[in-house]
């Protein structure tokens, strides 16, 4: 108990509650907005948080990663797009829900369920993590590679776009990692006459121009559409009796979405969906679904917004990222000093049970600020385009410049940005670009230094159990789709 | 999407081509492990890129399409013209940041970027110029009063 006390004394700072409070508002305005994903929200803040302590900086970045996820069920409800790929499952019935002039009875549930979710995810988080880091404290090199492995490859599959166009995206992040000084030789690589680059292409930048610049380069080749809201948003609180009848909906909702979450690579959106469909299983009327019920609303909302701890479990204690949104958080944690694993863990439990405690704080903040602000963040929908792609522009360009004080960051946000549009535009995904470029490095220590202990012998990572466990995982990670395809003779999956 | 992705699978191999090339040029210790040298970890990369740039030729070849090819990278000429016009505006605005400083190069940049993403019939000078304003003032209290961020003032000390 006393270790989760621990992070109590970050508490007496007023500050923090401002942090985490003005964190979760913006990741609402942010999540609720179509084309803004909640992973680019925290990408393009999260600059912003250098130089600020650690705490103060990490209760912020959480503050807006329970805020975006849950943020983009607002839109899904009251116009069928979803603000973040978390709440695709969530229109399936709160949009049906808004068309029947009930829009603010979704928002409700969806908002009471998002909470209870995440706050069992956080109770899931604070008891298992500290567990599977003492076990991660035993691994040594070897295992470190089979898990970046593990994390590269899941990364791959689940991200959009082909399994291959995944794998050739966490190379390609991989290779960035390399520009720098060598870690054991400390010889120049690919610095090209630039002294910035001595210590590596910073990740931040990279982040921000994939996932920002992109994607507003994206929006500004597509075709504009007009957003109206028609409906007034109101009686938006639940009665009990309603939340009452759906515990059972978010219960088991919440345990899925933990143990999804868990999964490194997996996330929210896909927890949303399974949650969703089980609870077609479970359902008295499953027919009713998708027609605008309110427990086709709890059941994703409840599994999307408990994967947040979940995904947040294998990035504290092992260093893979249970998502696209955990690996930006991971580079915040990086740009802090701060090497999330289980030595974080047994160096800074302090810190550490103040993430815990500032999870639970914006769940809290989530609640109250979506029960009583969803009718004016439903305005915020309908805010041209015109007006918000230039200022998300800007954002991007000082949150670059800001890292450094320097206008070369500006050229490597930009640069990412142009290669993330056409890399997009042809099928690629980010997500994996950026878990290479995070986990380059440690992949590459890791490595080298296995294979010098071993003296050169690759066989090191099959005498270990564990490190061949996680390479044969990542085999059947990464051709096990493949062979099963071909063994049912289905063309549907798109691995190529 | 077949096109794209044989022009690119073969940038990649000619990227992983130079990659392992150059590589090759960093310094070598004698009778020790290759592991040791500064080129082996990017050459091992520069590989395994080569192999997956020819998967992803070999396989926009043999992919069975059910539609026509229809990546579109820009919708028509005017989405092209506005996507330059961007990018263009992305590169001046380091050289305004530095040489006008950021107030100004932020004002230059939202207005042009507002006034062009808005068609000629919706346009309304005044209204966007005044909104371009209000954006910009609020962005400029943010980051330079707010968060305290030093950015260059520029001639006109802004």
């Amino acid at each position: 108990m006393d270790i989760y006390l621990e992070g109590l004394k970050f508490f007496t700072n007023p500050m923090m509650f401002m942090f985490s409070g003005f964190g979760v508002l913006i990741g609402i305005i942010f999540g609720s907005l179509p084309g803004l994903t909640a992973t680019m929200t925290i990408a393009v803040f999260i600059s912003f948080t250098f130089g600020i302590d650690a705490t103060l900086s990490f209760a912020f970045l959480l503050g807006l990663y329970t805020g975006a996820v849950y943020g983009g069920s607002v839109a899904a409800i009251l116009i069928n797009i979803p603000g973040t790929p978390n709440a695709i499952a969530t229109g399936l019935d709160g949009y049906p829900l808004c068309q029947k002039g009930r829009a603010g009875e979704a928002i409700g549930i969806a908002t009471v369920s998002s909470a209870i979710g995440g706050i069992l995810s956080v109770f899931v988080l604070a008891i298992a993590a500290p567990m599977v880091a003492s076990v991660a404290l035993k691994f040594s090199a070897q295992e470190y590679v089979g898990i970046t492995l593990i994390g590269l490859s899941i990364i791959a599959i689940i991200s959009t776009g082909s399994m291959l166009k995944g794998l050739i995206g966490g190379i390609l992040g991989l290779v960035i990692g390399v520009i720098g000084m060598d870690p054991i030789t400390n010889f120049p690589r690919y610095l090209f006459g630039q002294a910035e680059l001595i210590e590596g292409v910073s990740s931040i930048p990279v982040m921000i121009g994939l996932y920002g610049i992109s994607e507003m380069l994206m929006q500004i080749s597509e075709e504009e559409h007009g957003i109206v809201i028609d409906q007034a948003v109101k009686d938006i609180i639940p009665s009990f009796s309603d939340i009452k009848r759906l515990l059972p909906t978010i219960t088991r909702s919440s345990i899925i979405g933990v143990i999804i979450g868990a999964v490194p690579a997996a996330g929210g959106s896909i927890a949303a969906l399974v949650a969703y469909g089980q609870e077609k299983r479970f359902s008295k009327n499953p027919e009713l679904l998708g027609t605008g019920v309110v427990d086709g609303i709890a059941a994703p909302e409840a599994a999307n917004n408990a994967s947040t701890g979940g995904a947040l479990m294998p990035m504290l204690t092992l260093g893979i990222p249970g998502d696209p949104m955990t690996a930006v958080l991971m580079g915040g944690l990086i740009m802090q000093g701060l090497r999330p694993g289980p030595l974080l863990f047994k160096q800074q439990m302090p810190f550490v049970s103040s993430i815990f405690l500032s999870l639970l704080l914006s769940v809290i903040f989530m609640l109250v600020f979506g029960l009583f602000g969803a009718k004016y963040f439903a305005r915020l929908i309908t805010v041209k385009k015109q007006y918000l792609i230039p200022s998300i522009m800007v954002f991007c360009l000082v949150g670059s410049y800001a890292i450094n004080n320097s206008t070369f960051d500006i050229w490597i946000l930009l640069i990412s940005g142009l290669i993330g549009f056409f890399l997009r535009k042809v099928g690629f995904s980010p997500a994996p670009i950026v878990l290479g470029l995070i986990l380059g490095p440690i992949f590459e220590d890791n490595l080298r230094r296995s294979l010098i202990l071993a003296d050169g012998q690759w066989s090191t990572f099959l005498t270990r159990p564990i490190s061949l466990s996680f390479l044969i995982l990542t085999l059947i990670l990464l051709f096990g789709p493949f062979i099963w395809n071909l063994i049912k003779g289905d063309k549907s999956t798109d691995i190529i | 999407m077949k096109k794209y992705d044989k022009i690119l699978g073969t940038l990649l191999f000619i990227f992983a081509g130079a990659l392992y090339f150059y590589s090759g040029t960093f310094p070598v210790r004698e009778g020790r492990p290759r592991v040791l040298n500064a080129g082996f970890y990017p050459q091992l990369l520069a590989i395994i890129l080569a192999v997956l740039a020819v998967a992803l030729i070999i396989a926009a070849f043999i992919k069975d399409y059910k539609g026509k090819d229809d990546v579109e990278i820009w919708k028509n000429t005017s989405s092209l013209k506005l996507f330059l016009k961007t990018l263009v505006m992305l590169i001046i605005y380091p050289y305004l940041l530095t040489y006008l400083g950021f107030a100004t190069a932020t004002l230059i940049f939202i207005s042009i970027m507002i006034y062009s993403l808005f068609s000629k019939e919706e346009r309304n000078i005044k209204k966007l110029g005044f909104i371009s304003l209000i954006i910009t003032i609020v962005i400029y209290l943010v980051f330079n009063e707010f968060i305290n961020i030093p950015f260059p003032t520029g001639g006109l000390l802004i």
